[in-house]
């Protein structure tokens, strides 16, 4: 591991020149699928460029004291901590990760979320706080799943390395964790069934009512990078590692354009469920698999 | 399962709506913005009264008359067609063409007055 391979993976793939193109890509796939099982026509390849474009040449009104300098923060590190998350995924066998990269992916997908929790609370809107307590309800909700799917597939391998684990063979238990995930992956992205926290029927855009211009686009790349992040994460414990390079990233981008095509089918066929079903749909039924999951890896280590 | 059939469904047929300026078809009878043909035009201002909704305007003076239409309050009712003697009134039979400026489609029209031809017979 040299200084030249980490700074080609955080700057070049699957970091911020691979990762923010992408962001626009899976955004416009998600938006042109979902109009399409609508039987709408959906947008221009380019729309989600052009929306950003759009919202970074707005003007910004003045935000004074405190409150106002974190409200400039929150995006900026939101995009910095979700670009992070891409650069971390080994897509390549280039030897850069370090054992315990896995938490640290854990932790920078979490990021994003939290700030968007701050920014909610940051701006002072009523609309911005009832999305930031729905969020916050719903991390609380989804991450236990999430996080015991991820540490069940780590302790079956005995290794938090990404790389390590994205060179293990799969498993019966993977799949199984995998999705978990996958039942999680729309709570994340606030994708239907879970997409309360930016409800815009209900609580106009959630924590981002209050802002616009480069806020916003920076808001909306972070999403658009936690796309790449979450679904590159299902197709790097989905896909097998491949020694070349321009075929391991053509069959990571497959992988992951098939875990978007999946959310968004099940985004376009349920309607929005409330606080308390959402909850006790992942407390009841989700935990199950991961019972299920870590259960069998304990199991496995038994058996070794 | 029928929601996963009928998104199936949807994704492999063709989208029901159209790219930007293309516009949909539109069913027999439509009745589309209010056509004015200055030539026809006798200048009775028959139209005006039959209009409910004030989108015709109407203003003559010895020599001339002004004929204006502002779709933004026509409600495509139909009267002012149906109300026209000389036939210089008829309604275009599709969407009208989208627009980026307030007031883009009103029209307005100035003529010289002219006598309304009236059936031999009804001449004195």
């Amino acid at each position: 591991m040299n200084l030249s391979t980490i700074l080609s993976r955080f700057l070049v793939f699957p970091g911020l020149l691979f990762a923010v193109p992408a962001a626009w890509f899976y955004l416009w796939v998600e938006r042109k699928a979902m109009a399409r099982m609508q039987q709408r026509i959906g947008p221009p390849f380019m729309q989600p460029f052009f929306d950003f474009l759009k919202l970074m040449g707005k003007e910004v009104p003045a935000r004074p004291g405190f409150s106002g300098f974190l409200m400039r923060t929150w995006p900026i590190f939101s995009v910095a901590a979700a670009a992070g998350a891409c650069g971390l995924l080994p897509v390549i066998q280039s030897g850069a990760g370090f054992n315990g990269d896995l938490i640290l992916l854990l932790s920078l997908l979490e990021v994003p979320s939290m700030f968007l929790i701050a920014a909610g609370f940051s701006s002072r809107s009523l609309w911005g706080q009832i999305g930031s307590v729905r969020e916050a309800t719903m991390n609380v909700a989804y991450n236990i799943v999430f996080l015991m799917a991820v540490i069940g597939i780590a302790v079956s391998q005995q290794t938090f390395s990404l790389q390590a684990l994205a060179q293990s063979h799969g498993s019966m238990l993977r799949w199984v964790a995998v999705l978990a995930i996958l039942v999680c992956l729309p709570a994340k992205l606030h994708m239907n069934p879970f997409s309360l926290t930016n409800a815009e029927q209900e609580i106009y855009a959630g924590p981002t009512t209050e802002y616009v211009g480069a806020e916003l686009a920076m808001f909306e790349l972070a999403h658009g990078l936690e796309w790449v992040a979450a679904t590159g994460l299902v197709a790097v414990l989905m896909a097998p590692m491949i020694a070349n390079p321009f075929a391991a990233a053509a069959v990571f981008v497959a992988f992951s354009l098939l875990v978007v095509l999946v959310l968004t089918g099940i985004a376009a066929g349920t309607a929005r469920l409330a606080i308390d079903s959402s909850v006790r749909f992942y407390g009841q039924c989700a935990v199950i698999l991961i019972v299920i999951g870590v259960s069998s890896a304990l199991l496995m280590r038994i058996k070794l | 399962m029928n929601i996963v059939g009928l998104l199936l469904n949807n994704f492999s047929n063709r989208p029901v709506t159209f790219r930007f300026p293309q516009r949909p078809p539109v069913a027999p009878g439509y009745r589309g913005l209010v056509i004015h043909e200055a030539e026809k035009c006798t200048g009775c201002g028959m139209c005006a009264f039959r209009c409910t909704s004030r989108a015709i305007d109407f203003r003559n003076t010895r020599t001339h008359f002004t004929w204006s239409y502002d779709p933004s309050q026509c409600t495509f009712c139909g009267r002012c067609v149906d109300g026209c003697a000389d036939h210089a009134l008829t309604q275009a039979a599709e969407c009208p063409a989208p627009y980026f400026n307030p007031g883009e489609l009103k029209i307005s029209a100035t003529l010289p007055r002219r006598e309304k031809k009236l059936p031999a017979g009804d001449a004195e």
